[in-house]
Parts: structure tokens; sequence; C-alpha cells
């Protein structure tokens, strides 16, 4: 159970991760 | 030990991150102000990043072991699967963003566009297609063996991917950084995807192991052993964990690899799994004989009670050929005659449905570990007197008396029978971390 609540928080850590990744990038270059 | 092992899942999420990440951070570097305005260079973001994604999802899906190690390789291939469902997010909305950002609708509705453009539009399709078939596998009635025939084509996309980004990507064109950024990715994928299916089932080919005994331990329930080549170590491995087999029987029978628990003890110099006949490869265990070849690629899977370790309070809720990985589990304590009090609840449809039945007696008869068997019968004959029906809150309550908060608790079963569990196990206020499972699905 501690394992499967684990991974939805790796899955949701490193989509946040990587969303806000592609948006504080896309803002630098895009300006 | 088990703070050794949280580091290094950190350490390999970290560089995760940052191999997903490098096509933006090298782009970022190279080539700061594009002047194409946010939505593009969005839409751009997020093809990297969906395409690092992809890349390393080849990575994921290999069985590698120092990767595999602090997660357990069900979990990896959950990560594997919901990372798919990201990464075609943010690939399908790629063109709309650019669209939106300046490119126009026509980069999506025009079918005159360069070979390019198709391949990417190519890519996207099987992406979509890939996605759909392993998310859906079960309502299209999609055979195992033949999805993973599909599955093994998505390397297709990535192909098309490559070279769509680097042909028509802004930054792959211009700057030589991303260009040899773009020629690593492509090379991790190339490794992982040649290991995985080439190397190492050639490798584990040379070394196959040799089965040494068949045996029928109920109606539809067969144990097979296997022992390593002549001048080999049988890996090691942690009782509860499973293996890949791939047998080559030949006399027209499948030779198909599929994944089973270890039922045997680490003690011990052979390896078997104790299989049941429920699908049409598992049908065809019982003509296999002694002196067939078998490759065997393992230890995986954290369902273990060793690796907590010291928990002298354990509690088992097995449902039918759920039984093995704590069969592995019993037989390990009873060779090092472990510390443990244990109850086994052992849930079967009928009598005859029980799996080493006289082995867990013997068991029980010893006093290291303190075995309790509890057998279950959901359609038990005229003559059984012991526990019937299915779980619940009142049946576990009476079978196991009061919870220590010390207990552990190992359920491994079908799906119906888990959750009903874990329903049950709530009920009585037993916290999710005390409770470990497996399910044999990967």
């Amino acid at each position: 159970m501690e394992r499967m609540k684990a991974l939805i928080i790796v899955v949701v850590l490193m989509a946040a991760t990587l969303l806000a990744t592609a948006l504080a990038l896309a803002h630098y270059r895009g300006a | 030990m088990a703070t050794e092992r949280a580091w290094w899942a950190v350490l390999l999420l970290i560089i995760y991150a940052l191999i997903v990440c490098s096509g933006l951070i090298v782009a970022a570097i190279s080539h700061p102000g594009t002047g194409n305005g946010f939505v593009y260079e969005l839409g751009r973001s997020f093809a990297l990043i969906g395409i690092g994604i992809i890349a390393m999802q080849f990575v994921l899906s290999a069985r590698l072991h120092w990767a595999e190690r602090p997660f357990g390789l069900d979990m990896m291939l959950r990560y594997h699967k919901a990372m798919a469902v990201l990464a075609f997010v943010l690939l399908l909305m790629h063109p709309v963003l650019l669209a939106l950002g300046g490119a126009g609708w026509q980069l999506l509705t025009n079918l005159h566009k360069p070979w390019n453009i198709w391949f990417g539009r190519a890519a996207l399709l099987l992406l979509l297609l890939q996605v759909t078939l392993s998310g859906f596998r079960q309502p299209l009635r999609l055979g195992f063996e033949r999805w993973r025939l599909l599955h093994n084509q998505a390397a297709l996309i990535i192909g098309l991917a490559a070279v769509h980004g680097r042909v028509t990507g802004e930054d792959f064109t211009t700057f030589r950084s991303m260009q040899i950024l773009w020629l690593v990715l492509v090379a991790i994928v190339v490794i992982a995807y040649a290991y995985h299916k080439l190397v190492r089932p050639l490798s584990l080919a040379r070394h196959a192991y040799r089965v040494t005994g068949v045996r029928q331990e109920t109606h539809n329930v067969w144990t097979i052993a296997m022992e390593p080549p002549a001048g080999r170590k049988r890996f090691a491995f942690r009782p509860g964990q499973f293996h890949f087999i791939h047998l080559r029987r030949g006399r027209g029978l499948p030779g198909e690899e599929h994944h089973f628990t270890i039922s045997s003890s680490p003690t011990g110099d052979t390896l078997t799994s104790t299989i049941k006949e429920s699908g049409d490869f598992t049908r065809t265990i019982s003509p296999t004989r002694p002196g067939d070849v078998v490759a065997v690629l393992g230890p995986y899977g954290r369902f273990s009670c060793t690796y907590r370790g010291g928990d002298k309070d354990l509690v088992f809720i097995v449902g039918g050929i759920g039984i093995t990985p704590i069969m592995s589990m019993l037989r390990d304590m009873r060779d090092t005659a472990a510390d443990a009090n244990a109850l086994l609840i052992d849930c079967n449809h009928t009598e005859g449905d029980i799996v080493f039945r006289e082995e867990l007696d013997q068991i029980a008869a010893g006093t290291r570990p303190k075995l309790r068997v509890v057998h279950v019968l959901t359609r038990p004959s005229g003559s059984w007197n012991g526990e019937s029906n299915h779980i619940d809150r009142e049946k576990l309550a009476r079978l196991m008396g009061t919870d220590d908060a010390k207990r552990m608790y190992y359920v491994c079963g079908p799906g119906p029978m888990m959750r009903n569990v874990f329903a049950a196990l709530r009920e009585l206020g037993v916290p999710p971390s005390r409770i470990d499972y497996e399910r044999f699905a990967l």
C-alpha cells in the first residue's frame, strides 16, 4: 500500500516538475 | 539499508528528470531569446520533454536490476504506463500550441506538408495507438503475446520522432550542442532496446537453465524445478520475488517468456516456480519434461518480508495461486528457523484447489516459525468442517485476534479478493503502512 502511495506521489511530482520546467523555459526563451 | 535504498531511488529520479529535461536545458542555454512568443515556445518545450520521456521509456522497461531495485519492477512498469500518458498529452499539445503560437492551423489540417511533418504526425498516431492498446488491452481482448509483439514496435515512434525533430526543429538544425544531445538520446534508446531485446536474451540462452523436475501439485497446478548449467551458480533472490522464464521445449510447445513467482526457498540450490493453468501458455506447462531448456531472468519485485526484517508477527492472506510468494517466505523461515509468529489465511474454492497443503501442515507442526494455517473455502463440500465463504471483516477479526500495532500483513491473490481484504483490514483499523501486497499482472 505504501509503495502505491509513493508511486502516485512520484508520478505527480515528476509531472509537475516537467510541466514547470517547460513553462519556465518557454517563458524565458519566448520573451 | 532502507535509507540507502531511498537515497538511491531519489538519485535515480533526479537523473531521470535531468535526462528528460536535457533537451530543454541545452536549448535554453544555446538559444535563449528566440522571439517566437510564449505559446509557440511552450509547444516546442512540450515536444522536447515528451520525446525525452519516450526515450526513457525504453530504459524503464529494460528490466535493469540496478534501476529496478529500489522501486520494484511492478511499480516501475506502472510508472512507465503513467509517463506514457503524460508524454502523449504533451506531444499532442505540441502541434496545437505551435498552431496557436503562430504556425497556423494548417499545420494540423493541411495534407500537403513535407515528409518531415508527416513523420511527426505518424509518430503521434503510433503513440496514440500504443497508449490505447496498452491502456485498454483487456477490454479490447488483446492477448498478452499479441500485445507484446505490437508493443515492441514502439521503437518506430522514437525513430520517426527523432528524424522529425532533427530535420524540423530550429534548435536541431542550427545548434551543434542540440545535435549532439539528440544523438545521445537516440544512443540511450538504441543501447537500452538492443540490450533488452537482443544482447541479454542471447546471453541468457547461452547460460540457459535445465528443467530438473515437473510435479503436479493439484488438478491444475504444476511445479517446475530448474537448475543452472554446470559450473554456474543460481542467482541470489529473496523469498517472494519473481523471475521471467522462457521455456524452449520444442515438440510444438509454445516458447514464450512469462513471469512467475519463485516458490522455492533461497536456501536451496534448486529454483522452482509453481504455476496454475489459467491461460493459453500455462495450460501447456504439464508436458514440460526434465532436460528441457529454460532461460531464466531474475530476480525482480519487492514483495518479501525480508525487506523489512525483524518483524516477528506476520499475517499472510492469500487466494489461490497467490500462495506461491508466501510459500517461498514460509520455506525460507523454516530453513532459517526464523523466530516468528505467523498466521496464514489461505483461501481457495475447494479442498482440491489447496496447494502445498501437506508441506504447510509440516511447517505448522514445527516451532520455528510458529505457524497457524487456516484454510477458507468458498465452495466447500458437505464434509468440510473448516472455514468457508469469502473473507470479510468479521472473519478476519475472529481469525487474527486483536491487531497489536506491530503486525505486518502480506496479501496476494485475485483482484476482487484483495480488494475485499484491503477493505476489511481498513475497517479493522490496520494502517496501509503495515500492508504489503503483490498483484501478479505487470
